[in-house]
């Protein structure tokens, strides 16, 4: 019985050791003396001072914190002071830039620009504008993104009123990129080869808004592009083919027309946008290299039955197609593409190349506060060469969820997470899905 | 020596803890004052004058909205404490400057007026005002500001008195300088301190720019023109003599410091000694704020005024989103119902899949009037109100502040409702009914959400008469007319320490007379009374919730010397 006695004796003893050991009794102290900590107490001496000769109107009532309380407290503390060059940061903005908070932006200003997902996984940089450079509602706009070391595009636009055609625009715009290590799926298998590229292009469009429904441009562009090995030695075993790498210049000329027949604010709650397109393509170099290209896609939201008509489903439809007209055959750099923040979202960017891809998506949209909306959608879409080769079977799917957030103006930013059986990413976006 | 500092730091850390806890429990536990009641907060002590505090309109927004709700369940105190209130062990925690009446005391923040101290319906509808503009003579502009809608100036009148001159919008007559006015003095007569408001009529062309006024900010900033007075005031509301109506907010005497915060206390002021967020008159406040619809409650609409006398007063101002008035505009139907960022309800709808409808999203914003704006009593919820923006005091607001602050909104009669609502001089008999019973409306919905949460009774006498113990006291419910005195029932159970004395004890009338004898009491030694008093009736008894009532007798008199509530 001794024995048994001295037997649970040890063991608790060793409990407490275990405990004193593990500082479990600590945590377990702090929760107590938490769930005890009185309401008040501090202030109560000013209610009955000690000494009855003091009037309790001369002891004034404090909010007296002990160590314990500020133990207990450290890690709000911490947040609270991480977060305070933030303060000092919105602080500054509300003294330089008051218009941001206002919903509105001045005639001129910079912003910081993020993409996540987009044509790489991440880039970084600035937007720099200018409503009235040189001459009244002559807008300037810079955007340049930095994709660390993979990354790096800078676009310049200059937009010019045309005198005496209301509602028109030229648009001249400049553009020059370089991208040390890109990605291309041999034959659209998930076999990736690795390549750099250099790029730059000029383009001028007359853009015009026919009425409230219809806007048409026409537009010339101008490209340059190099292809080249990666310049990464990981890389050298997965380099592309050399026969893909060289030098093109191409001009195109071609149109798009939007037709707008969509109805809601900010929020597209109903009705159908139709968009077509065509071009022509040549090669400055090689007479050989010419191809046709068109495009059109509709874009369709209808209301939920019984749910209030800011729940929608959208539906996007499209089409874009390649006609080689020459004997060279169209690089791969610039045919159609999937994959990406915009169609096929959970697989990589660019990831599914041919002559005509043929895509669809469906989201449902409703909002869960005034400014920002939940989306679930699924993409479905391939690539083909001939339209023979489109088959049920060859459609590729990915699916997702996210949130948009809205300005006055429409969509502000919309965060996405998708999915596929290949990849999943998330994606952060200034432009619109659709 | 790591090894040593490993095991002796939890034992440092347990003594300072324990420490901490043995000389905060050093503080009395007694709930009621052994000697007087303290009614006023002595923080008017003289001091130096503070830095003036920066005014932001948004980081305090921000901050309150994403980094303090952070910051809550990472304050263990906090988090802790909410999980034992969960487990019904711990208590909520209380405002720090409240009596042992449960009471605010008077300070440089709160002063005892309506509902201490009945107000005439005349003096309810001065409010604050010793003087208004004079409109014969001439004002002078010494500050503008350019801003739209928003646009106004600061003038100087013939007497030498300096206002804050405000239009309303342009689409809404009447709307913002009514609100303005009505909720300033109803706030005024709650105990708070505010800037004296009037709406005038005033004759535009008997107003002159003053010398060096400009307008605009940094390269944009020119000298003040007489055609920038006229865009502000072209397209105001006028009356028939063509008169501009506006608001006039009197400077206030003193230098103003800028806004004194919601949360924390100002630096610089050694008279600041309670944290604003557990203030009981800025927890209460919630309750008065939700009667107007007082949705733009913030730092930048408080004012620290270092007066004459050397020390802080405390104002809040700008009442301009008040009533139906958002600004310049209307309120939205979201006023009031949800922050304008809330994650609760942001939450509920991701869920849902959009299932879920907000009440506000269904409600339409009917304006039946352009001067009252969106003003209801029929989608007002008490228990739910809330500002636009969370604010700490509002987040803290226990049972006992929301009973202090639904008394003080209780205590305005409809005829002090109609007194006040007048001085919005609404050119639309219409419009001004609306305005009152839309405020009876919200004000009785207050009564009667919180008084069936909490024990109703109030304002407690004692006196010792042909040896009996008289106790008297004023049931709000019946005072103010939600409930019929009919209905009501009064029960106490009277103890002296733990020695029961009355155990039960029940009277059809808000007092209770008892023979000293049957108390066996000793008329010359002081001894103390526990009244433990329930409300008994169908509704509005505070849920069956007590009212513990410490009276003192001592040489053959007798006072209240605490009250303690059940939550």
């Amino acid at each position: 019985m001794q024995q048994l006695r001295s037997g649970s004796s040890m063991l608790f003893q060793n409990k407490i050791k275990y405990l004193m050991d593990s500082r479990v009794w600590f945590i377990l102290l702090l929760l107590v003396a938490g769930i005890l900590y009185p309401a008040k107490g501090f202030s109560q001496s000013a209610d009955s001072p000690e000494m009855e000769s003091i009037s309790p109107n001369m002891v004034p009532y404090e909010t007296e914190r002990s160590i314990g309380y500020h133990i207990l407290a450290v890690p709000s503390y911490l947040l609270h002071w991480s977060s305070r060059p933030i303060g000092q940061a919105v602080k500054y903005a509300e003294a330089k830039f008051p218009h941001w908070f206002k919903g509105a932006r001045g005639p001129s200003g910079l912003f910081p620009l993020v993409e996540i997902g987009g044509e790489e996984d991440f880039a970084a940089g600035v937007l720099l504008y200018h409503d009235h450079l040189f001459f009244k509602d002559h807008r300037a706009r810079a955007e340049i993104l930095f994709g660390s070391k993979v990354y790096n595009e800078f676009d310049l636009e200059y937009w010019i009123p045309v005198k005496g055609i209301k509602k028109s625009r030229l648009i001249f715009e400049a553009g020059y990129g370089n991208a040390p290590e890109r990605s291309y799926y041999v034959n659209n298998r998930n076999e990736k080869r690795s390549y750099a590229s250099e790029f730059g292009s000029l383009e001028a469009t007359y853009r015009q808004h026919m009425n409230s429904w219809v806007q048409m441009q026409i537009n010339v562009k101008y490209r340059d592009r190099t292809i080249k090995t990666s310049r990464y030695e990981d890389d050298a075993d997965e380099q592309i083919p050399s026969s893909l790498l060289g030098n093109s210049k191409l001009i195109t000329a071609g149109t798009k027309w939007t037709l707008n027949y969509k109805n809601g604010g900010r929020r597209t709650l109903s009705g159908t946008q139709y968009k077509v397109g065509a071009g022509w393509t040549q090669s400055t170099q090689n007479p050989d290299l010419k191809f046709l290209e068109y495009h059109g896609a509709i874009h369709h939201f209808v209301p939920v039955p019984i749910l209030p008509e800011t729940r929608r489903l959208g539906v996007k439809l499209q089409l874009h197609k390649q006609e080689n007209i020459g004997s060279e055959a169209i690089p791969f750099y610039v045919q159609n593409t999937l994959g990406g923040s915009r169609d096929l979202r959970g697989f990589p960017d660019k990831r599914f190349r041919g002559y005509g891809v043929v895509s669809m998506t469906a989201e449902y949209r409703y909002p869960i506060w005034d400014f920002m909306d939940a989306v679930i959608f699924t993409d479905q879409g391939q690539p083909f060469n001939n339209y023979s080769d489109i088959a049920l079977s060859n459609f590729h799917s990915s699916y997702g969820f996210g949130f948009h957030l809205l300005s006055q103006r429409g969509l502000s930013f919309r965060s996405e997470f998708a999915f596929s059986k290949e990849a999943s990413r998330f994606i952060i976006s200034i432009n619109p899905n659709f | 020596m790591i090894h040593l500092i490993n095991n002796r730091l939890p034992i440092a850390l347990t003594i300072v803890l324990l420490t901490a806890f043995v000389f905060q429990g050093c503080s009395t536990t007694k709930p009621y004052a052994e000697g007087a009641i303290k009614t006023f907060d002595p923080d008017t002590a003289r001091i130096r004058m503070p830095g003036e505090q920066p005014q932001y309109l948004y980081w305090d927004r921000i901050d309150n909205t994403i980094f303090y709700q952070l910051e809550k369940p990472l304050n263990l105190n906090r988090s802790v404490r909410w999980l034992g209130y969960r487990l019904g062990i711990s208590s909520k925690r209380q405002a720090d400057n409240v009596n042992k009446l449960d009471e605010v005391p008077e300070s440089s923040w709160y002063t005892y007026r309506h509902y201490y101290k009945k107000m005439s319906p005349e003096e309810l509808a001065t409010g604050p005002n010793t003087a208004a503009p004079d409109t014969a003579g001439q004002w002078t502009i010494f500050s503008a500001k350019l801003e739209g809608a928003n646009s106004g100036f600061f003038i100087e009148d013939e007497n030498e008195n300096r206002y804050l001159i405000k239009f309303d919008g342009y689409d809404y007559p009447e709307l913002t300088t009514a609100a303005g006015v009505i909720s300033t003095k109803i706030f005024y007569a709650a105990g708070y301190t505010v800037p004296e408001s009037v709406i005038v009529y005033f004759d535009p062309d008997k107003v002159t720019i003053g010398d060096g006024v400009t307008v605009g900010k940094g390269k944009q900033k020119r000298p003040m023109t007489m055609e920038d007075y006229r865009s502000i005031v072209e397209g105001r509301p006028v009356n028939k003599d063509g008169r501009i109506r506006a608001l006039a907010s009197k400077f206030v005497d003193g230098i103003p410091m800028g806004p004194w915060n919601f949360k924390g206390t100002i630096k610089d002021d050694p008279n600041d000694r309670v944290a604003h967020e557990h203030r009981r008159e800025l927890r209460g406040m919630r309750v008065i704020s939700s009667w107007l619809n007082d949705t733009d409650r913030r730092d930048a609409n408080t004012m620290a005024v270092y007066n004459k006398n050397g020390y802080i007063d405390h104002y809040i101002q700008d009442f301009g989103n008040t009533l139906g008035a958002n600004g310049s505009s209307v309120h939205l139907p979201i006023h009031g119902q949800a922050y304008v960022i809330d994650p609760r309800y942001m939450f509920v709808s991701a869920i849902s899949l959009g299932g879920y409808k907000t009440s506000w999203e269904a409600a339409e914003a009917d304006i039946l009037y352009p001067s009252v704006g969106y003003f209801r009593a029929d989608v007002f919820k008490p228990g739910r109100w809330v500002p636009t923006h969370p604010l700490p005091p509002f987040e803290n607001m226990t049972l006992r502040d929301a009973f202090w602050g639904a008394k003080q909104v209780m205590s305005f009669s409809d005829e002090d409702i109609k007194a006040i609502v007048e001085t919005g001089q609404y050119s639309d008999p219409n419009a001004e009914e609306y305005i009152v019973q839309t405020l009876i409306e919200r004000r009785d919905k207050i009564g009667r959400y919180w008084f069936a949460r909490m024990n109703p009774i109030d304002r407690f006498r004692t006196e010792i008469k042909d040896n009996s113990l008289h106790i008297s006291f004023d049931d709000l419910a019946v005072s103010s007319g939600l409930v019929d005195a009919s209905e009501r029932q009064y029960q106490v159970q009277v103890k002296a320490g733990r020695k029961v004395l009355i155990g039960e004890l029940h009277s059809d009338e808000p007092e209770f007379l008892m023979s000293l004898d049957k108390l066996t009491l000793n008329k010359n030694e002081k001894s103390i009374l526990t009244l433990t008093i329930h409300t008994l009736g169908d509704s509005l008894n505070g849920n069956g919730k007590s009212v513990i009532v410490y009276i003192e007798v001592k040489d053959n008199k007798s006072r209240v010397a605490g009250i303690q509530r059940q939550e």
